[in-house]
């Protein structure tokens, strides 16, 4: 079995509900990398990460990842190859515990160590039932519960969503540290300066399309770029 | 009264195994599965007729054990495959069909005369003051509490137990985690319909039955998960013995014996409205 080691999507549409979302969009999520995805709310940006996981179909384009074509495999598959979804809205299993949560889906001891190094503070509450956690720790367990499975490809949706922002700057670096083990991000996130922060590439997507592509470092300097971006007045480079 | 009441120990296990694969279905799979004591029918009846055939009984019960997990693993396919997005309501719409199904389809392949069927649990195990304890009490008793703590250790020790709990709370995100949903899902409906043949090689000798009368278990069976609130294994396991009691204790009261088959439905009309007592108007509607 092949694992998949980064993503490339070239001209991917994506329908929900009949209804045409994401149209035209290309982009690569390289290994070592924080690609990041903004756009306004309704951008489609759910929906883009929902297709990549095999949630929702690709209804044209092509999705690949380390060469080989993800789109025919179901979402047990993918995720089998090292590609793993974050849900947006803390997604914890809440009637099993916190080691339950990572046990569930563990697939070797040094995964779940690494998660349990970047998230300390679950080492004391392994026992507690994940829904009596508070948000930011449940979204900690999220995050655990992913890395527990050694992912390759990591696709985070709105982390921050509901989290006081102390509680999102203690998570975004840990997300960035990920990258530099050599894990593929892609965050869609709606903290953009945060985000934009630990990022190596960003994409804007609106109304479904991308409206700008490049390095991270100019939208995080001139927030007058970004916002056009956000308008749909930069053109996709 | 007291030896009716042991006396209906024997269909108060059968009620509390059914009922415990029907909680077991409901927690894990999303179905209340309507069809569940007619897939150990289809077991059941394969065991007859393989006797007929002059096989030994050891062999018989077996193919239909047999005769029943396949069964149940090729509805459970076709439920995962092709409703494996839908609600528990649709899927247990869906079980309703698969019900009427096997009906016809035991019907067809076994006849519709009530037959007795070949048994090893005839007879009594043991008499106190005059109260005897049937083969068929003890092992249906039993065989119900081990079922209950079996399933409880699996779903609470094993990672096995664990990713059919997650499955049954987050599916999809279940998945997202490489946790095969249709493959558990069909293993569950295998061993629910395993179990279902099993419960019904021991209770169907004690009588004469048919396939009906056999499939409509599922009732009582779903009165006990009802108590059990289609969580409880504990509960479900009290709830099925104490229907089984009760009834067979009303067997032997003269004057209310020709009430004893209503026991199941008042027990699930009084569960639903105690279950609503606390709904506002509006939600209750």
């Amino acid at each position: 079995m092949t694992t998949v080691t980064d993503l490339t999507l070239a001209d991917v549409a994506v329908a929900r509900g009949g209804a045409p979302i994401v149209r035209d969009v290309s982009l690569t999520v390289p290994a070592g990398e924080v690609t990041v995805l903004l756009g306004p709310n309704g951008a489609g940006k759910t929906t883009l990460l929902e297709a990549i996981a095999g949630v929702l179909p690709i209804t044209s384009g092509r999705l690949t990842g380390g060469g080989a074509d993800l789109a025919g495999l179901d979402r047990v598959a993918r995720a089998r190859r090292g590609l793993a979804l974050v849900e947006q809205g803390r997604t914890v299993f809440t009637s099993l515990t916190v080691a339950e949560n990572l046990r569930v889906v563990r697939r070797g001891a040094a995964a779940v160590d690494r998660a349990l190094e970047l998230f300390p503070e679950l080492d004391k509450r392994m026992d507690v039932q994940a829904g009596l956690l508070s948000g930011g720790e449940q979204q900690m367990v999220v995050l655990a519960r992913a890395l527990a499975m050694g992912p390759s490809v990591l696709l985070i949706d709105e982390m921050s969503l509901g989290l006081a922002p102390v509680i999102v700057r203690r998570l975004l670096p840990a997300v960035r540290s990920l990258a530099d083990d050599g894990v593929a991000v892609l965050l869609v996130e709606q903290f953009a300066t945060l985000a934009l922060g630990i990022a190596d590439t960003a994409h804007v997507l609106a109304g479904g399309r991308l409206t700008h592509s490049g390095p991270a470092a100019p939208l995080r300097k001139s927030p007058e770029l970004l916002h056009s971006a956000y308008l749909g007045e930069a053109a996709a480079s | 009264m007291l030896e009716g009441a042991i006396a209906g120990l024997a269909g108060g296990g059968a009620y509390a195994a059914f009922g415990l694969c029907l909680t077991l279905m409901f927690r894990l799979v999303r179905v209340v599965n309507f069809a569940q004591v007619a897939i150990g029918v289809i077991g059941l009846y394969t065991m007859a007729i393989t006797s007929e055939h002059g096989w030994p009984y050891g062999p018989a019960a077996l193919a239909g054990l047999l005769a029943a997990t396949l069964v149940a693993a090729a509805l459970g396919w076709v439920m995962g495959t092709w409703f494996g997005e839908a609600g528990a309501d649709q899927r247990s719409a869906i079980s309703i069909a698969f019900l009427v199904g096997l009906l016809a389809v035991s019907f067809l392949a076994f006849g519709t005369d009530p037959r007795r069927m070949p048994g090893k649990f005839g007879g009594s195990l043991f008499t106190v003051d005059g109260i005897t304890v049937t083969k068929a009490s003890a092992v249906c008793v039993a065989g119900s509490i081990l079922v209950a703590a079996g399933a409880w250790l699996v779903l609470t020790r094993t990672v096995l137990g664990l990713r059919l709990r997650a499955l049954s709370e987050r599916p999809t995100t279940a998945e997202l985690h490489a946790i095969p949903s249709r493959r558990l899902g069909v293993g569950m409906w295998a061993v629910t319909g395993l179990l279902a043949a099993a419960v019904l090689l021991v209770v169907a000798p004690q009588q004469t039955s048919d396939q009906t009368s056999l499939s409509l278990m599922v009732i009582p069976a779903g009165a006990a998960a009802l108590v059990g609130g289609f969580r409880s294994l504990g509960r479900t396991v009290a709830g099925g013995l104490g229907l089984g009691a009760l009834q067979g204790a009303l067997a032997h009261v003269t004057e209310l014996q020709q009430y004893r088959d209503t026991v199941p439905f008042v027990a699930i009309l009084a569960i639903l409205i105690w279950s609503q007592r606390k709904e506002v108007w509006d939600a209750a509607r």
